[in-house]
């Protein structure tokens, strides 16, 4: 586990967020002093490889959701993400022939572009499932962070294919107050309340060709994107980084002082790097079990005695406590979770 | 208000109540210590302040005009009065000299018969203001409900308008107005052109209504228009009409509407709902320029 990002490791692209954020304020004429006060955040600074923190993003995205009137922030962020990001995963991104082989890129390099999340992709049998999660962005602005990734996928998939999204997502939060803005930039299909973030669409929507599709020009992109990934000097938020270790070996029980001594720091340590990221080795454990759970009782439809038996609980009841701690609901309830998310 | 008169109003204010204390020095004795009623002095102390704190709202929130000259007359006679007072409390009262005594009880009167006036002069400007805005409110004002670019409500309230109007009329139409690829148009132009479209627009659409009708900005560049006691058939010649309307600006437009009627029971949340079904299904079977 190496190249792991801490809260306070400059390891945002100041390109990404902050020049747009930035933009977006000077053309609404918004005080871009209180945008950028807290932060350490110049102006000046951001024109060569100038990259933040976590933390520094954390504040910036605090101040921009005070000063921001309407609830559209995220969204307009979003929509004009292709255009306004040049480099090394986008490029990839134009040329795709396929949402398939958009969602694999994005996948693989969104360490260069989105690095507050996580994704894993799952597959049922007319459906295809991309799983979102918080990496280095931060829990209390996780609608934030969603909503922007979101809308930067619906608006990307638009421009590329020319007709509207029809995918559905799954959201791990009520119903919030900017509902309108949800209904206007990801359209109708909107599940809340969900244990985890999922954007759903039909296997036959994957397959659809891309107008821009330019194969010879995605060989490269993907090539040049590896490669910015290979210098990157952190490849990995730490609660991204726990969370995908967690979830590789749930089988093997591991604890708060198991992780914290393949990172080579103290349990004490480990604990107050998590604290600063506003998330705790509990939570990151429970998040594990969880997509784990969701992933052997919605995709392979096994028994609550099976699952119980993989995450090593004591036997299936306390899983169906555990579970019903987490999401409210019990775990026979999602065996068609995926399958039947909008009825 | 212009900086220049509230200037002036601060400078004859200062140079008024100069005057007048250096005239009481010249001509009267002031108390000793002991015998000031500080109690007194805080009240008519704390009124002056109030007074000056009114006059400060109005010179900095209302707009030139006789209606206002009048408001501030009036107020500025209050405090006059109220400042008055407040020097009576210093000085020895039997050696006060008479035009001090005549005059105290003078500006206070005067100034609140005049503000009354110029609140029946308001009253009269509200109730003009009111019917100019009445597409674009319906006589709820809730100023935080606002958006600010568009300078029209938002969605929420057109939710309270939409649940407060099922009450009360027998039927309705919801029509809904969404502006094709605008994002192209923030993208090329920027966003302080595509803001100035969406004004546009929706001055566009707010002139284009009935009086009793109502347009809010649902989110980004979709519009909703609320049309109580309307027929299914004037709805959807009111939606082509803002189409047309919005085209001969240069953009196209979607639409799509619903129509309700009494016996119907459905409430203000699944209104929106459906007809933001609508819309969507409208937007996907829509066939998109390839060439942009």
């Amino acid at each position: 586990m190496q190249a792991i990002a801490y809260a306070s490791d400059k390891c945002i692209d100041s390109q990404l967020l902050v020049s747009n954020l930035i933009a977006l304020f000077e053309q609404r004429r918004l005080n871009l002093n209180r945008l950028l006060s807290g932060t350490g955040i110049f102006t000046q600074d951001l024109n060569e490889q100038h990259k933040i923190s976590p933390i520094q993003l954390s504040k910036l995205i605090d101040n921009a959701q005070k000063i921001w009137q309407g609830g559209d922030l995220a969204f307009l962020l979003g929509q004009h993400w292709l255009p306004n990001q040049s480099g090394l995963m986008t490029n990839g991104l134009l040329c795709s022939r396929d949402l398939a082989q958009l969602q694999a890129h994005w996948l693989k390099h969104h360490w260069l572009s989105q690095p507050w999340l996580q994704g894993w992709r799952w597959q049922t049998e007319s459906k295809q499932h991309l799983l979102l999660a918080l990496d280095i962005g931060a829990h209390k602005q996780d609608r934030f962070f969603l909503e922007l990734t979101l809308s930067s996928l619906v608006s990307t998939y638009k421009r590329l294919r020319h007709e509207s999204w029809q995918g559905e997502f799954s959201l791990p939060y009520p119903e919030p107050k900017n509902i309108e803005q949800y209904h206007k930039y990801l359209g109708f299909q909107l599940t809340f309340k969900q244990p985890l973030c999922v954007i759903s669409y039909e296997l036959a929507m994957t397959k659809k060709n891309f107008d821009m599709a330019n194969p010879h020009g995605y060989k490269l992109a993907s090539r040049q994107a590896l490669r910015g990934l290979m210098a990157a000097e952190y490849k990995v938020g730490l609660p991204g980084a726990i969370r995908s270790h967690l979830i590789r070996h749930d089988s093997q029980q591991l604890s708060l002082p198991d992780i914290s001594e393949r990172l080579g720091i103290s349990s004490a340590t480990l604990k107050r790097r998590l604290k600063e990221y506003h998330t705790s080795f509990q939570q990151l454990q429970d998040e594990a079990k969880l997509h784990r759970a969701l992933y052997m009782l919605a995709i392979n439809g096994e028994s609550n005695l099976a699952v119980a038996q993989q995450l090593k609980f004591a036997d299936s009841n306390n899983f169906r406590r555990s579970f019903k701690r987490w999401t409210g609901q019990l775990p026979s309830q999602f065996r068609d979770w995926l399958s039947q998310v909008h009825s | 208000m212009k900086r220049s008169l509230a200037a002036k109003i601060l400078l004859a204010s200062i140079l008024v109540c100069t005057a007048l204390i250096s005239l009481c020095l010249l001509q009267a004795q002031t108390k000793t210590l002991a015998d000031i009623d500080w109690l007194d002095i805080s009240t008519e102390g704390a009124l002056l302040l109030l007074g000056i704190s009114w006059l400060t709202l109005v010179i900095q929130a209302r707009p030139g005009g006789r209606v206002t000259q009048v408001l501030l007359i009036g107020l500025l006679g209050y405090c006059l009065g109220c400042y008055m007072d407040l020097l009576d409390e210093f000085f020895i009262n039997t050696s006060l000299p008479l035009w001090f005594n005549l005059l105290e009880k003078i500006p206070t009167p005067i100034g609140l018969i005049t503000l009354t006036y110029g609140l029946c002069l308001w009253r009269e400007e509200q109730v003009t203001i009111n019917q100019q805005l009445r597409t674009r409110e319906q006589f709820y004002r809730q100023h935080k409900l606002v958006d600010q670019v568009t300078q029209i409500y938002t969605a929420s309230a057109m939710r309270h308008q939409l649940a407060l109007s099922i009450k009360q009329v027998n039927c309705l139409a919801l029509v809904m107005i969404d502006l094709d690829n605008f994002t192209e148009v923030n993208r090329r132009y920027g966003f302080i052109q595509g803001d100035q479209i969406l004004t546009n627009v929706a001055q566009l659409i707010a002139t284009q209504l009935r009086s009793q009708d109502l347009v809010c900005r649902y989110a980004g560049d979709r519009f909703i228009v609320m049309m109580p006691m309307c027929s299914a058939n004037l709805a959807t010649t009111i939606a082509a009409e803002l189409k047309s309307k919005i085209a001969s600006l240069g953009y196209h437009a979607s639409s799509a509407y619903l129509y309700w009627e009494r016996p119907n029971d459905s409430d203000a949340d699944s209104l929106i709902a459906e007809i933001n079904q609508q819309m969507e299904n409208v937007k996907q079977t829509r066939h998109w320029p390839k060439a942009v």
